[in-house]
C-alpha cells in the first residue's frame, strides 16, 4: 500500500471515529446532513468566518487550534472548508492556509499532493458524507440505479447534503454507485446548467442561488440553504376532482411565485395532473410553509398537506457560526 | 487651578473610556453580536450598548464581565490593561509569505484571529 492510499484509508477511519463520538449530538445528523459547524462547536474548536479573498480557510494551531474561513464563497464551500480545516485539526497536523487547489483536487487520485492536504480532504469528503448519510438521502427520495447516472437527481442529492454538485459526484464514485467514467461525465456538467434547465424560462438575478426541486419525498423535512435559493415545488394534483394545491399561504411567508404551470400526467383517467411552482424568497430565513391540497370551496377540507421547514440563511455571515450566535441568545453562554 | 485639573482628569477619564468602548464594539463586531443582541442578552436597552461604546456611559464590572465572557476575551484584554501580541505565529507567518497571491487584507485577518485566538486562550475554561 502506498502512502498517499495509506493516508487516506487513515483520514477516513478518523472521520468515522468523530462522527461515532460526536453522534450523542442529537442534533449533529439532523436533516439527514452533517452539521460541520456544531461539530466545531461540539470539538470546542474556535470558528471565525471572515472576508477573506484568495483564502477559502485556515488552520491555526499556534497559540491554540481555531479555524478561520471565509465568507465569500457559497454555503457549500464553507461547509467542505471547515470540514477541511477540522481535518487539520482532528489529525494532528501543523497550520495550514487553504486556497482554491483543496476544491479543484479530488482526493482520490492525482499523487503528487501534499500528504497533509490529501489526508485533511479526505478526512472532509468522509466527514461530510458518510455512505450511511448518502444512501439514507437516496432511499427516501428514490434516486437508484440509472436516475443517479443523470445531473438533477445527483445535483439534489448534494443540496440535501449541503456538498457541492461536483464533490457530491466523486463521492457516488467512492461509494460504487457510479464508475469513475460515470462520475466523471457528471461532474463534466455545470450546476448552472442544471440550475437553469430546472428554471425552465425563468432567469434570476444571478446563478448564485440554488435550486431545490421539492416534491413529496420532502414532506415534513427540513430544508437548509441559502437567501439566494429558489424552490420549485412539484406536486401532483387531483383537478380531476377539483382539489387545487393552494398556494396563497407562499405569500404570507414571503415567498414570491415566479412560474406556476401544470404538468399533464398519464395516469389512464386523464383527470389529474402536477402542479409545478417555482418560487424566490423575499426575505423570510427561517420559517415553515404548511401548503393544502383542497377544493377551492372548501378549503377547510385539504386531502393533502405539504409541511416543509427551511432555513434559508446561509452562507455564513462575518463572526461566528449562525448555529453559535444562536446558541449564544437562546442560553446565554 | 483645582477646576483645571477636575477638567483635565475627566477628559483623561472619558478617552478612557472611549478606548474601552472601542474595544468592546471591535469584539462585539468580531464575532457578529449586533448591539440589539447584546442588550438583549444583558437585559439593558440597546441604546446603554451604544452609550458604552462611545464612551458616553460608563461599563459597571458586572457588566465588564458579562461582555468578556459572551465575546470569550479576558476582562483585561477588554479593559486594556494587558496588551495581546498581534504578531503572526512563527509557522503561519512562514507560509502567508510563500502562499501565492496573499492579499494584504488576509494577512491581516490572519494577525487578528490569531490575536482573538491568544485572548481567547486566556480566558479560564477556555480551549
Amino acid at each position: 500500500m502506498n502512502k498517499e492510499t495509506q493516508a487516506i484509508l487513515h483520514a477516513t477511519m478518523v472521520a468515522a471515529r468523530l462522527h461515532k463520538r460526536l453522534a450523542k449530538q442529537e442534533s449533529l445528523f439532523d436533516n439527514g446532513r452533517v452539521n460541520v459547524f456544531e461539530a466545531a462547536f461540539h470539538l470546542g474548536v474556535p470558528l471565525l468566518f471572515r472576508p477573506l479573498d484568495q483564502l477559502l480557510g485556515a488552520f491555526l494551531s499556534d497559540p491554540a487550534p481555531g479555524v478561520l474561513v471565509t465568507t465569500k464563497r457559497p454555503l457549500s464551500v464553507q461547509r467542505f472548508t471547515v470540514a477541511h480545516e477540522l481535518g487539520h485539526q482532528q489529525l494532528g497536523h501543523t497550520a495550514s492556509l487553504d486556497q482554491e487547489g483543496i476544491l479543484a483536487r479530488s482526493p482520490y487520485w492525482g499523487s503528487k499532493q501534499d500528504l497533509q492536504e490529501l489526508e485533511a480532504n479526505a478526512f472532509a469528503a468522509a466527514f461530510l458524507m458518510p455512505r450511511s448519510l448518502m444512501a439514507q438521502q437516496c432511499k427516501r427520495h428514490g434516486w437508484i440505479g440509472l436516475q443517479l447516472q443523470s445531473p438533477i437527481p445527483v445535483y439534489q442529492l448534494s443540496l440535501r447534503l449541503g456538498a457541492s454538485y461536483e464533490a457530491t459526484c466523486w463521492a457516488l464514485h467512492r461509494y460504487d454507485f457510479l464508475t469513475l467514467s460515470q462520475a466523471k461525465k457528471l461532474a463534466a456538467v455545470s450546476p448552472k446548467e442544471i440550475k437553469s434547465g430546472l428554471l425552465g424560462g425563468y432567469r434570476p438575478e444571478t446563478f448564485w442561488g440554488d435550486v431545490w426541486l421539492l416534491d413529496e419525498h420532502d414532506r415534513e423535512t427540513k430544508v437548509s440553504g441559502s437567501r439566494s435559493d429558489l424552490f420549485i415545488f412539484r406536486l401532483p394534483e387531483h383537478s380531476g376532482g377539483g382539489y387545487l394545491w393552494n398556494f396563497d399561504e407562499l405569500a404570507k411567508t414571503e415567498f414570491r411565485v415566479v412560474r406556476d404551470e401544470r404538468e399533464s400526467v398519464d395516469d389512464g383517467i386523464g383527470s389529474n395532473s402536477v402542479r409545478r411552482i417555482t418560487a424566490e424568497s423575499e426575505d423570510r430565513q427561517v420559517g415553515l410553509l404548511r401548503l393544502t391540497e383542497a377544493r377551492p370551496w372548501q378549503p377547510a377540507e385539504a386531502i393533502h398537506e405539504f409541511v416543509l421547514a427551511y432555513d434559508l440563511s446561509g452562507p455564513e455571515q462575518p463572526g461566528e457560526s449562525i448555529y453559535e450566535r444562536r446558541r449564544l441568545l437562546e442560553i446565554g453562554a | 487651578m483645582e477646576d483645571h485639573t477636575d477638567q483635565s482628569q475627566m477628559s483623561s477619564e472619558l478617552t478612557e473610556r472611549q478606548a474601552l468602548g472601542e474595544r468592546l464594539r471591535q469584539a462585539r463586531e468580531y464575532i457578529g453580536v449586533s448591539q440589539e443582541e447584546v442588550a438583549r442578552l444583558l437585559q439593558i436597552p440597546r441604546t446603554a450598548i451604544t452609550g458604552m461604546e462611545s464612551g458616553q456611559r460608563r461599563v459597571e464590572a458586572t457588566e465588564l464581565k458579562r461582555l468578556a465572557s459572551i465575546y470569550r476575551q479576558p476582562i483585561s484584554y477588554l479593559s486594556g490593561e494587558t496588551e495581546i501580541e498581534k504578531a503572526l505565529p512563527a509557522d503561519v507567518a512562514h507560509m502567508a509569505r510563500t502562499a501565492s497571491e496573499l492579499s494584504i487584507d488576509d494577512r491581516k485577518e490572519l494577525g487578528r484571529f490569531a490575536e482573538y485566538l491568544r485572548a481567547r486562550g486566556t480566558v479560564k475554561g477556555s480551549v
